[in-house]
């Protein structure tokens, strides 16, 4: 039985390692929040077809394309700081 | 016996598939996002950062180093930002995965019950090779190598959908497919090539596997891997979608099979994921198992283009350095017509060329050669 291989260790980012930490729990946050946003519209969606939606109904519940796009669109919205920053420091 | 049609790629589903619930959707679609806005920004701002830096710098060689970039900020987030998100992709599906495990269980006994077409031949003495015990690619959680009971099939399941989630990602659509990229590269260079027994070295969950069935639905297909949990989940996913697979665990440089017993040996991006002496070893491995007249086509990542951009190449070196790649500079710095070469074939039977994705913006790099 062979246990696995573990991941590499990640080369440093940052001089203060707080830095990595924040970022992960930036990314935490956002995944927590879409998983969110995922259930909360397909909750809105089914309720406005008037019944109280069971979690059968939620789990089978398929977003429009127009709701992927909403999904790209706040994570571009999430990333838009690292543009500014690169143009930030391309002025410096 | 029904002879499968059905074409085998990204959005391919079968009896092991998890099912994606409304909140796994969500993770995972934001992890799709976050990994296509990277991408994006790296092609465009890092890409232009990195021409700056190439104009200021007194860099020897920028294409084999991450240097020119490594003191801007927004580099250090987007790399942070970057294996932020791979660890988070292969959480949220060990998560979606782990939790349908009874059931995911009880549809690979079933399969293995129910298996007529195909065979699993398994070797627990099998000695891992150091490389692959040690290397988690990809950041995969265990690795390929997982194995903690005589059923875990759980490496498999996270290299599907590892695989697919990556892919997409990084802009590749639901329909492509490598395998089917190799048949289209042999159908146009070989048109007349028919085989009767072909392997695929380094098969994994014999995704690309089930490809050469369906292309090549009159021959014997055969898929060897050195990961037993791969294997055992690739197993029953080709029960269940109806393709005839011989899946062996073996090391592709030693495959155990008799000298000139297949007329077609392929694999797909297994090259950038071994060390020199292993492309060498399989190079012979793959001239040894060819019948007089056989091909052997090898898929694989394109760095070795001559002309890959400077860029590129430091996007690659990232990976080596950053994700669980520890193979693929050296497979950028080898020449595999020269393997082929010092295997056993003529060089004027050894070919390389660039074959568009499928379904993507990539091209692949085919290399291979003929057996006299």
């Amino acid at each position: 039985m062979k246990p696995g291989a573990q991941p590499s260790d990640k080369p440093a980012y940052f001089e203060d390692p707080a830095m990595q930490a924040l970022y992960q729990m930036v990314l935490i946050l956002g995944e927590e929040l879409a998983a969110t946003r995922e259930q909360l519209h397909a909750l809105i969606a089914l309720c406005e077809e008037g019944a109280v939606p069971s979690a059968e109904a939620l789990e089978a519940f398929v977003p429009d394309e127009q709701f992927d796009l909403e999904r790209a669109d706040w994570v571009a919205r999430l990333l838009e700081p690292l543009e500014q920053m690169s143009s930030q420091s391309g002025d410096a | 016996m029904t002879k499968p049609t059905a074409e085998m790629n990204r959005s391919t589903v079968h009896a092991l598939s998890p099912m994606q619930s409304c909140r796994d959707r969500g993770r995972q679609s934001f992890i799709f996002h976050t990994k296509r806005q990277l991408g994006q920004f790296a092609r465009s701002t890092l890409q232009a950062e990195f021409g700056k830096a190439q104009e200021t710098e007194d860099a020897e060689s920028p294409a084999a180093s991450v240097v020119p970039l490594d003191k801007h900020p927004a580099f250090a987030v987007w790399s942070a930002l970057n294996i932020g998100s791979q660890q988070q992709m292969w959480r949220a599906l060990g998560d979606m995965v782990s939790r349908q495990a009874p059931a995911l269980d009880e549809a690979a006994k079933e399969w293995n019950k129910a298996a007529t077409k195909g065979s699993i031949e398994l070797d627990p003495e099998l000695a891992m090779p150091t490389y692959f015990a040690n290397t988690a690619y990809h950041g995969q959680p265990g690795g390929y190598c997982l194995d903690r009971d005589s059923d875990d099939w759980y490496a498999g399941a996270l290299q599907e959908a590892g695989g697919t989630l990556y892919s997409r990602g990084a802009g590749t659509g639901a329909k492509d497919s490598k395998g089917q990229a190799v048949l289209r590269f042999i159908e146009a260079t070989f048109p007349r090539f028919a085989p009767q027994r072909v392997v695929d070295l380094g098969c994994g969950y014999g995704g690309q596997t089930g490809n050469y069935v369906v292309g090549f639905p009159d021959a014997e297909i055969h898929g060897v891997d050195l990961g037993a949990g791969l294997l055992r989940y690739a197993h029953p996913r080709a029960e269940a979608l109806g393709l005839p697979i011989h899946f062996k665990q073996a090391c592709a440089s030693a495959t155990g099979f008799p000298d000139a017993s297949f007329d077609l040996v392929v694999s797909n991006i297994l090259l950038h994921e071994i060390p020199r002496e292993m492309l060498e070893a399989v190079m012979r491995e793959s001239f040894r198992l060819l019948k007089p007249g056989g091909l052997v086509v090898h898929q694989d990542v394109p760095t070795q283009r001559p002309d890959t951009p400077a860029f590129q190449q430091w996007l690659s070196n990232w990976q080596v350095a950053h994700n669980d790649e520890p193979f693929w500079q050296c497979f950028s710095e080898t020449s595999v017509p020269d393997a082929l070469i010092s295997a056993g074939f003529s060089s004027e039977d050894v070919f390389e060329s660039y074959q568009p994705q499928i379904d993507g913006p990539l091209v692949w790099y085919m290399v291979g050669a003929r057996k006299s």
